[in-house]
């Protein structure tokens, strides 16, 4: 079976959504919420800028699983779920691996 | 996926519910199991059925501490409370495994070895860990089951188009898919507060394996410093010398005055009989909706207080939502309505399995597609089966004597095989057997349900007249009642169906069967 670009067939071509949505929404939900975090404890307690974006990461994860399967320019899913979920997760480990703010 | 936002929320609906439904029941089993843990505990350990405590003697079980672990690094008591009515020891052995001892608190007596997992050690954590511990797979399959159970409660309000209606109609009925797809959107709809609460905070109680980025991107590697700020931990090293150990009672006695006369729950000896002791006191769950992190930490030698810690508020919150999960608090009509609702899910669950079958059963057969054959298997294995093999858990707990062991398995690993087995079963069986699986299962869950009630009152006395008419054994009590109630729902299924002839039933009748 031959998909719409003629380039991959439809099994592959999903799988490599479910796997982008959900593995690449995950990374981008964590990286960003921990970049968030990081903001965020520069105003108010460490611990309670923690708790506060490790509680809303569930909720920016689940908007973005919707968002992600309803998507329908692949070059958008691409660059959020791909390159900006790389991107921020990556930046948010790295404050990690520095010892934090 | 589709054209429009609506089309595509279907599309995700009906997939994620059919690939991880199952897995979702599960859970959601479990859990609803899970709100009567300890009252599973009373009927599947019946040497811990003990009457009212009264008043317990720290001082006295830190001597009874003393003689079972001398050496051991910290001593940990969980104290009696409204549904538990013994003290737990817990503490490292000499092999450096972590291990518990039960203590009758009228006497000291040490009780013999549970030999069973029973609810709180079996059946709790496997709604939330599957018990599979390999890479934390469990852990992360439960955390991704979460995240498409919320998927799945808001792309199932978006592909409605008349939600307000569905909150008054079940045509019980019409034909198997209109009257199947009705108790779902009722389930689903009336219990909607309820499971997106339940999944949402279930989910956040993990918040730090989950996002441990977000806790690294603020701490770093320092776990302590975490742990410190958000549940005020506080650690003193050893001194290598010998010390005493002040009233334990006494400091309970502090502890209380400085929370407004609610008392410890949890009490804690670090490094017992060193000069650098202390003793950590966490402030009872029972009377309030949050999991407060209060603790104060004494000097063991002294009694002075070291450190009181409290919530700051956005942990508060955090702890409340964790409460709405956990339910430590005391509550007789909420406990029960948590029981309810969580039947609720796995109704829900079970029917949208039974729609998406009945939908396509026809269709499948005339293109000889075998995704319904596959499905059903599935649906049969984890609706029913799930119920046949807690049963055979309970059963296996009333027929193994205490110091049972079989193939270097004992007591408590040979019930935990016989769930497992006998769930592997039931999905053979609903693979082999498509037509007649789910009435042939709902004989096996009445037959097994009665018979753990017998056997409980064969192996125990403590039959259900006598469970009913002493306090101290309504845990038993109400645990017969439901498998009896269980099983006369599975029987009545189990009859219509034979009845009706027809293939797949109303499943989520059997759902109801057996705690």
């Amino acid at each position: 079976m031959i998909g719409r670009d003629g380039a991959l067939p439809n099994w592959a071509r999903l799988s490599l959504r479910i796997l982008l949505v959900v593995v690449g929404g995950y990374m981008l939900a964590a990286g960003t919420s921990g970049l968030a975090a990081a903001a965020l404890a520069q105003v108010m307690p460490r611990a309670e800028a923690t708790v506060l974006m490790a509680m809303l990461a569930f909720v920016v994860y689940l908007a973005l699983l919707l968002w992600g399967f309803a998507e329908q320019c692949r070059t958008r899913l691409w660059a959020m779920f791909g390159m900006g979920g790389l991107l921020a997760f990556a930046f948010a480990k790295l404050i990690a691996w520095s010892g934090g703010v | 996926m589709g054209q429009t936002f609506r089309t595509s929320m279907t599309w995700l609906h009906t997939w994620a519910g059919v690939v991880l439904g199952a897995l979702l029941f599960a859970i959601f089993w479990m859990g609803t199991l899970s709100v009567f843990d300890r009252e599973i505990d009373r009927w599947m350990i019946p040497e811990t059925r003990l009457g009212a405590a009264g008043m317990v003697s720290l001082d006295g079980l830190a001597t009874t501490a003393r003689k079972i672990a001398p050496d051991a690094s910290s001593w940990s008591f969980t104290l009696p409370s409204e549904r538990v009515p013994m003290a737990r020891f817990y503490f490292q052995d000499a092999a450096g495994d972590y291990t518990f001892r039960d203590i009758d608190p009228k006497n000291g007596t040490v009780l013999p070895d549970a030999g069973t997992m029973a609810g709180t050690g079996f059946i709790f954590p496997f709604h939330f860990s599957l018990h599979l511990v390999w890479m934390d797979l469990g852990y992360w399959s439960v955390g991704l089951a979460g995240m498409t159970m919320l998927v799945l409660l808001v792309s199932g309000v978006v592909i409605h188009r008349k939600i307000f209606d569905d909150f008054f109609t079940f045509r019980w009925d019409r034909k198997l898919p209109r009257s199947s797809l009705d108790l779902h959107n009722l389930a689903g709809v009336l219990g909607l507060p309820f499971h997106f609460v339940i999944t949402l905070s279930g989910l956040i109680i993990f918040f730090a394996f989950y996002f441990p980025t977000v806790v690294g991107a603020i701490y770093g590697e320092d776990v302590a410093g975490f742990n410190h700020d958000v549940y005020g931990s506080f650690q003193r090293e050893a001194a290598g010398e010998s010390g005493t150990l002040a009233s334990l009672d006494q400091m309970a006695a502090e502890a209380t005055r400085i929370w407004g006369g609610e008392p410890p729950y949890f009490v804690r000896v670090w490094h017992p009989g060193d000069a650098n002791a202390t003793v950590e006191m966490r402030r009872t769950l029972a009377r309030s909706v949050d999991m407060n992190v209060d603790t104060v930490h004494f000097d063991a030698t002294t009694g002075e207080v070291l450190q009181t810690h409290t919530a700051t508020p956005v942990v508060h919150v955090s702890n409340f939502i964790a409460g709405l999960h956990f339910i430590q608090f005391e509550h007789w009509p909420l406990r029960w309505i948590y029981f309810v609702l969580g039947l609720s899910g796995c109704v829900m669950i079970a029917t949208g399995y039974v729609y998406w079958l009945e939908t396509r059963r026809k269709r499948h057969a005339a293109q000889g597609l075998a995704g319904v054959r596959i499905v059903e298997g599935l649906t049969i294995g984890a609706v029913s089966g799930i119920v046949i093999a807690t049963l055979a858990f309970f059963v296996a707990n009333r027929i193994l004597p205490l110091g049972a062991s079989f193939a270097g398995q004992d007591r408590a690993a040979l019930e935990v095989w016989a769930f497992y087995l006998v769930w592997l079963a039931s999905f053979a069986h609903a693979w082999a057997r498509p037509g007649n699986a789910w009435r042939e299962q709902c004989w096996a869950i009445a037959a097994l349900a009665v018979l753990a009630v017998v056997l409980n009152a064969a192996t125990t006395g403590d039959h259900l007249v006598r469970a009913l008419a002493h306090r101290h054994l309504w845990a038993v009590a109400g645990m017969d009642l439901l498998l009896l109630a269980g099983a006369a729902i599975a029987l009545l299924t189990a009859l219509r169906l034979a009845r009706r002839g027809i293939a797949a039933g109303p499943a989520q009748d059997t759902l109801k069967a057996a705690e």
